[in-house]
């Protein structure tokens, strides 16, 4: 292991823009779920089969998860929420296959998630309470406790990206430790591991960020 | 460790078009076709719940349909039945009615066999008694028994007056009398028969004796107006007559 975990190496340049393995991570990520997705929908029947029931399994299943937190419809919200865990779950995942790095291993993808989660707090909060009262809710329960609510905004978000880059990230780098000490087939237990808290923490960003966006449309108190 | 922000731009944007990409491509389809499900669910549901309450209507149709069935088929039943004691109780009493006519008719011929048979058995024996009598007369008929019937026929015209003795011989003048007897008369018995005669009736007529056997015994005088009939023959005639005349009322 020459290369620092907390780095992400850089694989080519566009430009001026350094491309590095987490957003080529990403790409890939998208070419195969839009592909995927693509090749899974393009026949959808009333009468589903194999497939079509594992699918529309998952998305009904996200679609009632987001209206139980929510207590409310869920359709506004589930291009973001559900796209949030379905890319969760596969990126964090990915770091299992030989030779890649879950893109959330780098905090940039954490930090990026936890900021468009941070931005659609806001969106949504405006979009249904409008301006002036979402504006309001952090006066509340006493306008002196606005700079502890403005704070609060921030460090969930930070916390929501760490959260999630400390978990995969140790993940990755205990497993490479092991690999490097112990052999090839003993580090298996903890690449299982390494998935559970995947999906764990795809989970747990999802849900959160679920109980984010419902505080800022008030269903869910702040 | 560094932060590149260049990466995190990048990420975010990646991330917002993969959401749009799986909105394209993913959900909306997944929820387009849970949705047309739903309504396909729902239209059959719909459809089903329609046809239920048609099923159910058309129970409640056919269920009343079968109580008027069942109530026409009763009334139809009691109206048979009492049409059928009518038509019986009618056929039993043209059948009683027949039977007693009929009965009555047996009765009625067979009472009249019964009265012709006795009526011919009445008539076959009085026949035969007078065939007897005939027969039993023939034998103790005798030519000395003329005789007798002379004075029987003296004592009728004895009683008879004048004018009925004028009666009975109002044209005597014109011929004889017939004088008939079931035995020949002699001489001497013509004699005194005509000398008997004259006396009662007088002297102005004649007469003409001849012999007829079937008077069995007796006389019969042939009168202008009248005949005078003292014989057997005419004495069973009448026993006859009198035997029949009782036997008509029977």
């Amino acid at each position: 292991m020459n290369q620092s975990p907390l780095e992400t190496a850089v694989v080519f340049h566009a430009g001026f823009v350094p491309i590095t393995s987490a957003v080529v991570t990403t790409w890939g990520l998208m070419a195969v779920l839009t592909l995927g997705c693509w090749v899974a929908t393009r026949a959808l029947r009333v009468e589903a089969g194999g497939w079509q029931t594992v699918i529309e399994t998952v998305v009904s299943g996200i679609d009632e998860q987001i209206a139980a937190l929510l207590g409310r419809d869920a359709a506004p919200f589930l291009p973001l929420l559900g796209t949030l865990f379905i890319f969760l779950v596969v990126a964090n995942l990915s770091g299992i296959v030989p030779g890649l790095k879950a893109p959330t291993a780098s905090i940039e993808t954490p930090a990026a998630l936890a900021s468009v989660v941070f931005l659609s707090v806001h969106f949504y909060g405006v979009r249904f309470q409008g301006l002036v009262p979402y504006l309001r809710g952090y006066l509340k329960p006493n306008p002196a406790l606005l700079p502890l609510n403005v704070l609060s905004e921030i460090t969930r978000s930070f916390s929501l990206a760490v959260r999630l880059f400390g978990n995969i990230m140790s993940g990755e780098l205990v497993i490479a430790i092991v690999v490097t000490l112990a052999g090839l087939l003993v580090p298996i237990p903890f690449m299982a591991l390494a998935m559970l808290v995947g999906l764990v923490q795809a989970y747990i960003f999802s849900v959160l960020a679920a109980v984010y966006i419902g505080g800022g449309i008030g269903v869910i108190a702040k | 460790m560094n932060f590149s922000w260049w990466t995190f731009a990048l990420q975010a944007a990646n991330f917002l078009i993969l959401v749009w990409l799986l909105q394209h491509f993913l959900f909306k389809p997944v929820k387009a076709i849970v949705a047309r499900r739903k309504e396909e669910i729902s239209r059959a549901l719909a459809e089903a719940s329609a046809e239920k309450e048609d099923a159910e209507r058309l129970k409640r149709e056919l269920e009343a349909n079968r109580s008027q069935i069942v109530a026409e088929r009763q009334t139809m039943l009691d109206e048979a039945r009492a049409q059928l004691s009518t038509e019986r109780q009618r056929i039993v009493e043209e059948t009683r009615s027949e039977t007693e006519k009929i009965r009555g008719q047996a009765v009625k011929r067979l009472d009249e066999e019964r009265i012709a048979a006795g009526n011919e058995l009445l008539e076959r024996t009085i026949a035969l008694a007078a065939n007897l009598a005939e027969r039993l007369l023939r034998e103790l008929a005798v030519p000395s028994m003329e005789q007798p019937f002379l004075g029987r026929v003296i004592d009728y015209l004895d009683r008879l007056t004048a004018q009925e003795r004028a009666t009975l011989l109002s044209q005597s003048s014109a011929g004889a009398l017939l004088v008939a007897t079931a035995h020949p008369l002699g001489v001497q018995d013509q004699s005194q028969w005509h000398e008997q005669l004259a006396k009662r009736l007088g002297a102005d007529f004649s007469l003409k004796f001849s012999a007829d056997p079937t008077l069995i015994a007796g006389v019969e005088i042939t009168f202008p107006n009248a005949i005078l009939r003292f014989n057997w023959r005419d004495s069973l005639s009448a026993a006859l007559k009198e035997l029949h005349a009782n036997e008509q009322p029977r």
